[in-house]
């Protein structure tokens, strides 16, 4: 009897109120104030996606940023570096560990990347074993870890009371950091109109937050949580028109649903009339449970002006650019599961991980999936243009890097994909696992098609030890 | 601020064959985005105007632009124009086949 109401009093402390980390907007209106520099049609637009992945995907997309840092061009009779034309950088989760720190530390700022965070032992940190059950039976009793502790390493170790104002400043790219909302399952990207949309100052918030939301394990730790601010400090705004374009039009949810939906998540979140929920919190968790690759928010940088305003959609209907690079960097694990070598049906534990992991994976290749049609599409209308459209010759290369393009037919590449489809989803890694992901990196940026192909039409000499083969970049990029 | 355009001569490669709308998307799934196409013309074509897909600028006049299907309200920058917008449906367009609507 008094272990049960030890088990009550343990799990009423379960019942914690959250803290809200978000502030709100006086003005109802954050400022943007990035852009796309498209004054020299001769550089490229380089957009990259990294997925989740902990540790091994923050790795992954580290080491691709620095081949991209290598790599130079002449424009204008100066040389210029590939990484100075990234333009875009979305993330998951352990993807936007090394896409935040880009983004404030710069090109020159990714070689103490290694040891600010990857060297550190960050989950000893956090006092977290994740792969004790000790762990979950103190998770299942006691509830999850709190948030805060991931936020406080991420502080300390990177970001130093840093807030998004660092990251939102003329010159630098696009930084979306992509978490998931809880509550209806949609990608709630950390940027300034979708912080107009909760009312909240996006400026002030600090760059752990985003990334922590970015990156909160669901079960294991606690969700980051938001006030809604619309209803109290930004009632009565006027609706923008895209919204109410998208939610009176009759053929809209027949034509495409999916931007049905997001004007109507707009909406709510914007405590507009007629709205489909009451969203007064949003308590967000790892951005992987919605979009493990992050291109959902790649692809309304490029084709949605009103959800995300780079504006290339503008640019390129306008001629101005002529060339786009899309490196998608998918670090996912795959480790081979027990329940192959086993005849008797999953067990619970089995059962859960692949009633999680599975759907994960379905909707990120889903996600993946319209991406490249999306491309496909771009490509050929690029191809087919008559004169009186302007997009006429624009090139779309279309990079997406995984574990699984390792060659099987190679030894040591086929080493390194079952290295690398093992190293386990955490925030820390050996410096074996990085050098499996050091290894595998170059290998999978430099040896694809659609890369090799953009590096011969810029006239870019590949990196030491490394080839180009025009033929394969033809065949294998069409 | 306009930007300055490059003065780029045009060069067009041979066309491949037209993207007929039934194309683009074999599997048929209208839940995936798609692109489609729009020619908006200003009076005569005697000027260019900036191009408003719900208020943000997509383009100019006289050029074939690119938008994800949808729905729209389109308009053009500056005034002295009729109708003030025009709301259209945009799907089942191609490169070669755009919706054209006029302005005067």
């Amino acid at each position: 009897m008094p272990a049960f109401f030890l088990m009550l009093l343990l799990l009423a402390g379960c019942a914690t109120s959250s803290h809200f980390e978000n502030y709100p907007s006086s003005s109802g209106s954050n400022a943007e104030r990035r852009s796309i520099d498209v004054s020299h049609p001769d550089r490229p637009v380089i957009l990259i996606a990294i997925s989740g992945g902990g540790s091994r995907a923050a790795d992954l997309g580290w080491v691709i940023l620095k081949d991209l840092r290598e790599l130079s061009y002449t424009s204008n009779g100066q040389s210029r570096r590939l990484i100075d034309d990234v333009a875009v950088v979305s993330s998951v989760s352990g993807g936007s560990v090394i896409a935040a720190y880009f983004g404030l530390y710069g090109p020159d700022g990714l070689d103490h990347f290694a040891d600010d965070f990857l060297a550190a032992d960050n989950m000893r940190t956090l006092g977290i074993d994740a792969d004790s059950p000790l762990t979950w039976l103190r998770v299942a009793v006691a509830g999850p870890y709190d948030i805060d502790v991931m936020e406080q390493l991420f502080d300390k170790q990177l970001f130093h009371n840093k807030t998004f104002s660092e990251l939102n400043q003329a010159g630098k790219p696009f930084v979306i950091l992509n978490a998931t909302d809880m509550g209806g399952g949609e990608v709630f990207a950390f940027t300034p109109s979708r912080f107009d949309d909760v009312c909240s100052d996006f400026d002030k918030e600090p760059i752990s937050v985003g990334v922590t939301a970015s990156a909160a394990f669901p079960i294991l730790f606690s969700p980051v949580a938001f006030q809604n601010y619309s209803a109290t400090d930004c009632p009565s705004r006027p609706t923008p028109q895209w919204i109410t374009t998208e939610l009176t039009g009759n053929s809209e949810p027949y034509i495409n649903l999916e931007q049905y939906k997001k004007a109507r998540y707009a909406n709510d979140l914007r405590y507009g009339g007629d709205r489909f929920r009451d969203i007064q919190y949003l308590h967000f968790s790892d951005g992987g449970l919605a979009d493990n690759l992050g291109v959902h928010s790649l692809m309304d940088a490029i084709f949605s002006p009103s959800n995300i305003p780079t504006y290339l959609l503008t640019d390129i209907n306008d001629g101005y650019i002529k060339k786009i690079v899309v490196i998608i960097i998918n670090a996912r694990s795959d480790p081979s599961s027990p329940i192959y070598q086993s005849p008797s049906p999953a067990g619970l534990i089995d059962t859960i991980e692949g009633v999680t992991a599975i759907p994960i994976d379905a909707a990120t290749a889903s996600a993946n999936s319209q991406a490249e049609t999306l491309l496909a599409e771009l490509k050929q209308a690029a191809a087919a243009a008559p004169v009186d459209a302007e997009f006429g010759g624009l090139k779309v290369y279309d990079v997406e890097i995984d574990f699984d393009q390792l060659r099987s037919t190679d030894e040591q590449q086929k080493m390194l994909r079952d290295n690398a489809k093992t190293i386990p989803t955490s925030l820390t890694i050996s410096k074996e696992n990085q050098r499996v992901i050091e290894q595998a990196g170059q290998i999978l940026l430099r040896q694809h098609p659609c890369f090799q192909k953009f590096l011969v039409d810029m006239k870019i000499n590949p990196l030491p030890g490394f080839t180009i083969d025009k033929k394969y970049a033809k065949q294998g990029c069409p | 601020m306009e930007m300055a355009k490059a003065n780029v001569k045009k060069q067009r490669p041979k066309q491949p064959l037209s993207l007929h709308p039934q194309e683009k998307n074999p599997a048929g799934d209208k839940n995936i985005m798609s692109l489609e196409f729009l020619l908006v013309h200003f009076r005569d074509d005697e000027e260019q105007r900036p191009v408003l897909a719900d208020g943000e600028s997509v383009g100019f006049t006289n050029h074939i632009l690119m938008l994800p299907t949808g729905e729209y309200k389109i308009s053009l920058s500056g005034g002295g124009y009729r109708p003030a917008s025009r709301h259209i449906i945009l799907a089942g367009t191609s490169v070669v086949k755009p919706k054209v609507i006029i302005f005067r």
